[in-house]
């Protein structure tokens, strides 16, 4: 397999469907977001420290799926869709389970947290905001196109920045980070 | 069910196979087709390619066999300077290979109301024969070749061809009936007409390269499928 065509050279680049479009073509755009977010997900990943480990699985699980709605942004039509891997609507549960949980072990929030922390703290918060900008890429994939990811998808994305933010306040604790509260 | 179709059975897993080389067949003083048996649980659509290995070497080849056949089998070109080519162009009939697969997207998408036109150049035409060979019908081919000699697979894949072009770049005159003088870049650029189409290009990155450059300019409509050999 090539990785380089060199079909890219003038600006335009090929959806799954085989359709030429602009680099800067709506859903290349989502597409784009979302390989961002999933590489952050990884730099995320490398930065857990020791006593984070037990998360590492649970985020590579996010990053497969994050394939999932990332093939569901590059096609155009449901009948394509069909073909490809289904973005399993269980998942947003399990994601709520686990924003439970982590958050039964949080102080109450009292105001806006700078984000900040330790490594992998600072991680999932960059995490947590190029998943809102590929959510909102996504959504305007919805307002334009005929097609768009299914509901599961965009309630995952929605979950998934979620679960993000609290992970990243609960791996500032671990990394024994106090939290700053922004102070207008 | 027909192996062509989008709907057929998702392939499994990629999964490393092992099989003795059963045959060799020379298709040209440096192209050759190897075959060795399909392990009844290896399914794969007509494009796809496998990652073969031997002596500790790996490189992606196409399938040029169609789902139904016993073997699989693969289409290639000796590379002088390459590593794995003239050890498989050596390898006594029985040596046992490795393989990985099936992978790859490049298959034909379903029936749309774009006339489908395969592109092909040297043994770029390998996933168009396995397509071919499971039964894909009614499509435009350009065959990309310097001579007539080379025109692989051409008794496979040009009986179901709506229109079959041989585009010869280095062919003495006269020409043989309904070759274009040139590259299959040369076609697209001067001959095809103008429209929307479903274009399946395979071959080097060259030619990939520029088809597409053309397809942009001149089809701009069209659909795009591109695989690139080495």
């Amino acid at each position: 397999m090539k990785i380089s065509t060199g079909t890219g050279d003038r600006g335009r680049t090929s959806l799954y469907s085989g359709e030429r479009v602009p680099k800067d073509h709506a859903r290349i755009e989502a597409v784009g977001a979302l390989d961002e977010l999933n590489a952050a997900l990884g730099a995320l990943r490398a930065s857990l420290p020791a006593v984070a480990a037990p998360f590492d699985p649970e985020i590579e699980d996010l990053q497969k799926t994050l394939f999932a709605v990332g093939a569901h942004a590059a096609v155009l039509s449901g009948a394509e869709a069909a073909a490809l891997p289904a973005v399993d609507p269980a998942v947003v549960g399990r994601l709520e389970a686990a924003i439970d949980r982590l958050e039964a072990e949080l102080p109450a929030l009292t105001g806006f947290i700078l984000p900040a922390g330790g490594p992998a703290a600072a991680h999932a918060h960059l995490a947590r905001t190029v998943c809102r900008r590929a959510e909102r890429r996504i959504v305007a994939l919805a307002a334009t196109d005929a097609y768009a990811p299914p509901p599961a998808a965009l309630a995952f994305m929605n979950r998934l920045s979620d679960f993000l933010f609290v992970l990243a306040r609960t791996l500032a604790r671990l990394e024994g980070q106090p939290e700053r509260l922004w102070t207008p | 069910m027909d192996p062509l179709s989008p709907d057929a059975a998702a392939p499994p897993p990629e999964r490393l196979f092992s099989a003795p080389i059963i045959a060799r067949r020379m298709l040209a003083a440096d192209v050759f087709e190897l075959a060795w048996p399909r392990p009844a649980d290896f399914v794969f659509i007509p494009g796809q390619r496998v990652r073969l290995r031997l002596e500790g070497l790996e490189r992606d080849y196409t399938l040029v066999s169609a789902p139904p056949e016993p073997v699989l089998r693969i289409c290639l070109r000796r590379i002088a300077s390459g590593a794995l080519s003239p050890r498989l162009a050596a390898a006594a009939l029985g040596t046992r290979i490795e393989f990985h697969g099936p992978c790859g997207h490049f298959r034909l998408r379903p029936a749309g109301p774009s006339p489908v036109v395969f592109v092909a150049a040297g043994v770029g035409i390998a996933p168009f024969a396995a397509m071919a060979a499971a039964g894909a019908r009614g499509y435009i081919l350009l065959q990309g070749a310097r001579h007539a000699a080379e025109l692989h697979y051409r008794e496979v894949v040009a009986p179901h061809a709506a229109l079959y072009v041989p585009c010869l770049s280095a062919a003495a005159t006269p020409l043989p009936a309904g070759a274009f003088p040139g590259r299959v870049t040369g076609y697209l650029r001067e001959r095809l007409a103008p429209g929307r189409y479903s274009l399946y290009l395979c071959g080097g990155r060259e030619m990939v390269r520029d088809a597409v450059t053309i397809v942009d300019e001149r089809f701009p409509e069209s659909l795009v499928f591109t695989e690139i050999f080495a």
